[in-house]
């Protein structure tokens, strides 16, 4: 492992040319770099209403539908309509547009005077002002047409433009936006108001909004950062290296996806600014591990060299975490790869990518750079202070004065736990009450001039979104008779009435509207005809173009087009459901019912998120328990090394239930990153104390010198972290702001947790992990011939050692007082020690051990009065045995532990044997 | 139910039949005459349009029609219907469709009376609605007929004095059937029908539209239509050119494809009579539809 991590250091040419070389390939694929902000990103790909909806969508026309909204208070002259004219006709001319719809060609109906009128709103611009009154008055009289393309007051108006996607082009949407804009542009300052909205607007402004939040949010995560780093780490030099590092990476990562063909979406656009504050808490950790090492060696050395064994401090100390933190990291991202919505799906490719590139190149840039041009004098460490093992911190600034409170802190174990516990249950009762949310629209700020214009157009015709009521018969000219036709009308009264939704038009409407012109324009007679020859003879009214969006050429299915403005996900779900279940009691067993949309589609996709979600956060604690429970040998270090990264998950969520922040596809990827980035910490902080345990038995004392090595790399990387996200505040989408706001809560949180929490816990374990045990150096001379040890293997020798705390002694140290309650039983490492009895006339040397021999199991096994004093003859080293330690940590150990005890009941036989044969010869002698 | 068309259709088609087979020679050489008289050059848009409305035009007729409509994705919908003309005044027509088939819109009538210097008058008669007939308001000229993609004014009779015929320069043109198959290759004068009176340009439907004449027969074989704004908007093809009588012709097969509502209209003849006994006055008068006797 080290002969990996320490390669850029040994081999800095090879390093070197392997940075250009990697760079110098990955470059050309930013070019092929695409950016998807397409609505099908959106969608599951497994969402089954999706047949259907391509069907229905190929009989009956697009739902891909923009609608130019205009508004003007001299609407109704002849100078406005004939620039609205114009723009009908500039859109009819766009090459995608499959339709378009506006007063100019939308059918009116009317009786006159006992004459039917049959036309179009505007049959072209009237003449003289009595036309345009006319046509004015034949607008605003129409159900087919007030709400739709005019106004209650009549001075709005709307042209709907149907569009047909190019599969080839990946960009249409934007295009189809520009050359929309482009159509309505020479006419639109006639208007007082003239704003398209639709798919290709709403995918336009991701693109645009896209392109500004990267332009503002790097440079602001960058200068956050190095500000950050300097406050943190008082090296300018420090600044140098997350920059160069996290631009290395990133474009090694987009080149990537540039050739993998993996475009940038709305979510991947935080990528950047994600790379560039996770990436450097790698930097800052690997910086503040070269500072220590500086501290550690003598000034006399060349400087080359003391960078040279500060740079090899720095990876013997920090290379495994480096790799566990990165690969755990990327394993967060890439557990939303199963992801069923590609946006998510994306995201996940390019953040695993970035941080994956970013990690390799952190592990060969830094070494190589601090090893040529790393200062030589840290700033942070107060030689007065020593270590951090006393009780000053060893620290200044204010790391220093954290490390004092959280200590403080730290005093109160119960407190600790008990209010972990309360938070825990009040963020998981919120938790429950947390939304899904899907929306496009909802992704924009609320003061986003697109969510206003959307809004204006709902208020004051009807809502941008548009889904499908599909009925299909098996019977022919099913919807030619009346009762079918009667059962859409009261589809649309059920719509009306529960008011959710805006408007729902179809063929019912078309012929009810025929029928009461019919009769003189009676309101009452706006139903479907009473016989099928009715119908079929007022079907000859329109034009089977007037038609197509509502019914088939032969008459066995329908479409009723309802339109809304409903932008939350879960009001919008709970209103189609209300709907289906209505449809379907009023359809009855022999019609087919299928509702279907892409803005419905998108919302569906809402549950997927959740799943997703739930998925990747559980597969990504699964590894983490099984990866930290190997490398600690220890299920219990497993578990405590989830807890910071669970705290903070539920915080997150508790807050987003508290504060009502949906989940959506930005929120919905916080706790998956909050792990990733939380178990860096963890496994720092761990692999410390691990580190620490081996060189004191006292646990306190191990954790304070864990915190004073870890706090300044996990206080400065979690402020540089939450500042980092809190820069996403300044993005145009609320999906990234509120991620933003959430990741900033979860780091802080899980900052308090490794800081606070975890310790307490510690206090209760002992930690030791695997690379430790390898290296522990024990006489395997001591192992083979103990007693102790008979009849077990290595593997279980060495969990048994671990148990234990090494003990050095000195010549003449007392290790035991006679008289005294003791549970420890003692190996002999090296040396030797004399059992010697305190009796009225002095001393009574009874034995001496020697390496391998054990004392003290009597005590071990029962509590009870030590009979004898046990004194060092020589310098040495013991291993302490605490029964009641053994005790707990063997629970897991069943095996060991019956070995052990198996072993000490020998010992305690022989000893009785021996006791007995002496007890013997003395009889006998 | 309705004697008189009964009793004078074969006739008609026998002499329909006759007239090809036996003028066909006379036809040839008067054509021979105009365009020897007067050079194809020199003949001004009204001219040939003089020319064609003097061969063509006939003071009464009926047809039997068999009606396909064609939608993009080639779905079609067949009607058989039936339709009488009668001129009343010079260049003044009266007209009575009548829809037979399919069973729905049996008996469904609508009658047509031209005006002079004035918008038409049309009624409608709905037998599922009732009795009466629907007037229908004015300013329908442009409106399509029933779903069809003919125009009101492409099935009447126009006044040629109120148009600006301009020539153009000759051409070869393209008959298409509904295949969208060239079945014939005509050469032809171009002329450009524009209004000229204020008042029809107000009510129709187009800017102009380009004729297609026919060099030997003066027959009107293809139509474009440009609309009000001069874009492209639909072509009438007409085919299976049959000799009524004399320099007479007729197209047994008329398609009217729309292009910008993608959807085509094809008018099968299957009967025609051209004698005033087929088309009475009466037959034009509202009571006769609302009497029922307009049924077969």
């Amino acid at each position: 492992m080290q002969t990996i991590l320490t390669f850029g250091l040994r081999h800095r040419w090879i390093t070197l040319i392997f940075l250009l070389l990697v760079t110098a390939l990955t470059a050309p694929g930013l070019e092929k770099l695409r950016v998807d902000t397409s609505f099908d990103s959106l969608i599951s790909d497994s969402d089954p209403t999706k047949v259907t909806y391509e069907a229905v969508k190929r009989e009956f026309g697009s739902d891909n539908t923009t609608i130019v909204y205009v508004r003007s208070d001299d609407l109704w002259t002849e100078e406005r309509l004939l620039d609205l004219e114009e723009m009908h006709y500039a859109l009819e001319d766009l090459s995608f547009v499959e339709k378009v719809e506006s007063l100019f060609n939308v059918r009116s109906i009317q009786d006159r005077n006992g004459m039917i009128q049959s036309s179009t709103v505007l049959d072209g611009v009237p003449f003289d002002r009595e036309g345009i009154e006319e046509a004015k008055a034949r607008a605003l009289y129409s159900p087919l047409v007030v709400g739709n393309f005019i106004s209650e007051d009549g001075f709005a108006t709307a042209i709907n433009v149907s569009v047909t996607k190019d599969p080839a082009d990946p960009d249409f949407d934007r295009h189809a936006y520009q050359a929309i804009e482009a159509a309505i542009a020479p006419h639109a300052g006639s208007f007082d108001e003239v704003f398209q909205v639709g798919p290709p607007r709403v995918n336009h402004e991701h693109m645009v909004n896209l392109f500004a939040d990267l332009s503002l949010l790097v440079p602001m995560s960058l200068g956050l950062l190095i500000a950050i780093i300097v406050l943190f780490l008082r090296s300018g030099m420090a600044t140098v290296f997350p920059v160069l590092t996290s631009t290395l990476g990133l474009s090694w990562a987009f080149g990537l996806m540039g050739y993998l063909g993996v475009p940038i979406n709305i979510l991947s656009a935080m990528v950047p600014s994600l790379v560039i504050v996770i990436g450097s808490t790698e930097d800052t950790h690997m910086l503040s591990g070269y500072l220590s090492g500086l501290g550690q060696d003598g000034e006399t050395e060349s400087r080359s060299e003391r960078r040279r064994r500060a740079v090899l401090y720095m990876m013997r100390h920090l290379g495994l975490p480096l790799i566990l933190t990165s690969v755990t990291t990327v394993l967060g991202f890439a557990a939303n790869g199963f992801a069923e919505m590609e946006l998510v799906r994306d995201f996940a490719i390019a953040a695993s990518l970035a941080i994956a590139t970013n990690a390799v190149v952190t592990l060969l840039v830094i070494p190589l750079m601090l090893s040529v041009l790393g200062p030589l004098r840290s700033r942070l460490h107060d030689p007065e202070t020593g270590d951090g093992g006393g009780e000053g911190t060893g620290l200044r600034g204010p790391v220093g004065w954290t490390l004092v409170a959280v200590r403080h802190i730290g005093t109160y174990p119960k407190t600790v736990i008990g209010v972990t516990i309360v938070v825990m249950a009040v963020c998981a009762t919120f938790a429950g009450q947390t939304k899904v949310s899907n929306d496009p629209i909802s992704y924009f700020k609320q003061e986003h001039p697109l969510v206003a214009d959307v809004n204006t157009l709902a208020d004051t015709l009807s809502g941008m979104e548009i889904f499908y009521i599909n009925l299909v018969s098996t019977a022919p000219d099913a919807f030619g008779q009346p009762e079918n036709l009667r059962k859409l009308a009261a589809i649309k009264d059920y719509i009306v009435e529960d008011g959710r939704f805006d408007t729902a038009l179809s063929i019912a409407d078309h012929l009810s509207m025929v029928n009461r012109e019919f009769h003189g324009g009676d309101p009452g007679m706006m139903v479907v005809p009473d016989t099928p020859d009715l119908v079929d003879q007022y079907l000859l009214f329109f034009q089977r173009a007037d038609l197509e969006s509502y019914v088939s050429a032969d008459f066995r299915r329908v479409n009723m087009v309802v339109r809304h403005n409903i932008h939350e996900s879960h009001a919008l779900k709970q209103a189609v459901a209300d709907l289906e279940s209505r449809v379907n009691e009023i359809a009855g067993p022999d019609l087919t019912i299928n509702i279907v949309g892409q803005n419905l589609m998108i919302n569906n996709a809402a549950e997927d998120l959740i799943f997703a979600q739930v998925q990747s956060v559980g597969l990504l604690l699964v590894v983490i328990f099984i990866m930290m429970s190997l490398v600690y040998t220890s299920l219990t270090g497993g578990l405590l090394s989830l807890v910071p990264n669970v705290i903070p998950i539920a915080i997150v969520f508790g807050v987003m239930g508290l504060f009502d922040i949906p989940l959506n596809p930005g929120t919905a990827t916080v706790a998956v990153i909050a792990i990733g980035i939380a178990i860096d910490d963890t496994i720092h902080l761990l692999s410390t104390y691990a580190q620490e345990s081996r060189r004191t038995p006292d646990r306190a004392l191990a954790i304070r010198r864990t915190l004073a090595h870890q706090a300044i790399p996990a206080v400065s990387t979690s402020i540089a972290l939450m500042a980092g996200f809190l820069v996403l505040q300044g993005s145009t989408f609320a999906i990234i702001a509120q991620f933003g706001l959430l990741a900033a809560i979860a780091m802080i949180a899980a900052l308090v947790a490794d800081l606070i929490v975890t310790p307490v816990l510690m206090s209760f374990v002992r930690l030791v992990g695997l690379d430790e045990i390898l290296m522990l150096q024990i006489d395997p001379k001591v192992i083979d011939n103990s007693p102790l040890f008979a009849d077990m293997n290595r593997y279980q020798v060495r969990k048994a050692i671990l148990l234990s705390e090494i003990v050095s002694f000195k010549a003449g140290d007392r290790l035991v007082q006679q008289g005294t309650v003791g549970r420890d039983m003692y190996l002999v490492l090296s040396g030797s020690v004399a059992v010697i009895k305190d009796g009225p006339g002095g001393g009574t040397e009874l034995a001496t051990f020697g390496q391998g021999e054990v004392l003290g199991e009597v005590g071990f096994v029962r509590e009870q009065q030590r009979t004898a004093n046990v004194d060092a003859v020589s310098d040495g080293e013991m291993l302490v045995f605490n029964a009641e330690t053994v005790r707990r940590n063997m629970r897991l150990y069943p095996h060991i532990a019956n070995k052990l005890n198996l072993n000490i009941a020998r010992i305690l036989g022989d000893r009785l044997a021996d006791t007995s044969t002496r007890l013997t010869r003395a009889d006998i002698s | 139910m309705f004697p008189i068309l009964g009793r004078s259709f074969i006739p008609a088609v026998a002499l329909a039949l006759s007239a090809v087979v036996v003028l066909p020679l006379a036809a040839q050489s008067q054509a021979q005459t105009q365009s020897q008289n007067q050079t194809a050059p020199e003949m001004s848009g009204r001219d040939i349009m003089d020319e064609v409305s003097g061969r063509h035009d006939r003071p009464y007729e009926t047809e039997d029609q068999a009606m396909t409509l064609i939608d993009d994705r080639g779905n079609t919908e067949e009607r058989s219907l039936r339709r009488f003309a009668r001129e009343v005044e010079d260049d003044l027509y009266r007209y009575l469709v009548v829809f037979d088939e399919p069973a729905g819109v049996h008996g469904v009538a609508l009658l047509t009376w031209q005006n002079r210097g004035a918008s038409d008058d049309q009624w409608m008669y709905l037998p599922a609605y009732g009795r009466e007939m629907k007037r229908s308001a004015d300013g329908g000229k442009r409106n399509y007929f029933m779903g069809t993609d003919f125009a009101f004014e492409d099935m009447t009779s126009e006044d040629r004095s109120k148009f600006r015929y301009e020539r153009q320069a000759d051409e070869m043109a393209e008959i298409k059937d509904e295949n969208g198959e060239t079945v014939d290759t005509i050469d032809s004068f171009v002329v450009d029908a524009y209004p000229k009176d204020e008042e029809l340009a107000a009510e129709t439907g187009y800017e102009y539209r380009r004729l297609y004449i026919s060099k030997d027969r003066y027959f009107i074989r293809r139509i474009d239509f440009y609309d009000r704004r001069g874009r492209y908007l639909k072509t009438q093809h007409s085919r299976d050119m049959v000799r009524i009588e004399g320099e007479t012709w007729r197209a047994n097969t008329t398609l009217m494809d729309n292009d910008k509502q993608r959807h085509k209209t094809l008018i099968r003849v299957e009967g025609r009579e051209l004698s005033e006994n087929a088309v009475p006055a009466r037959m034009f008068e509202q009571r006769w539809v609302t009497s029922g006797r307009y049924l077969r």
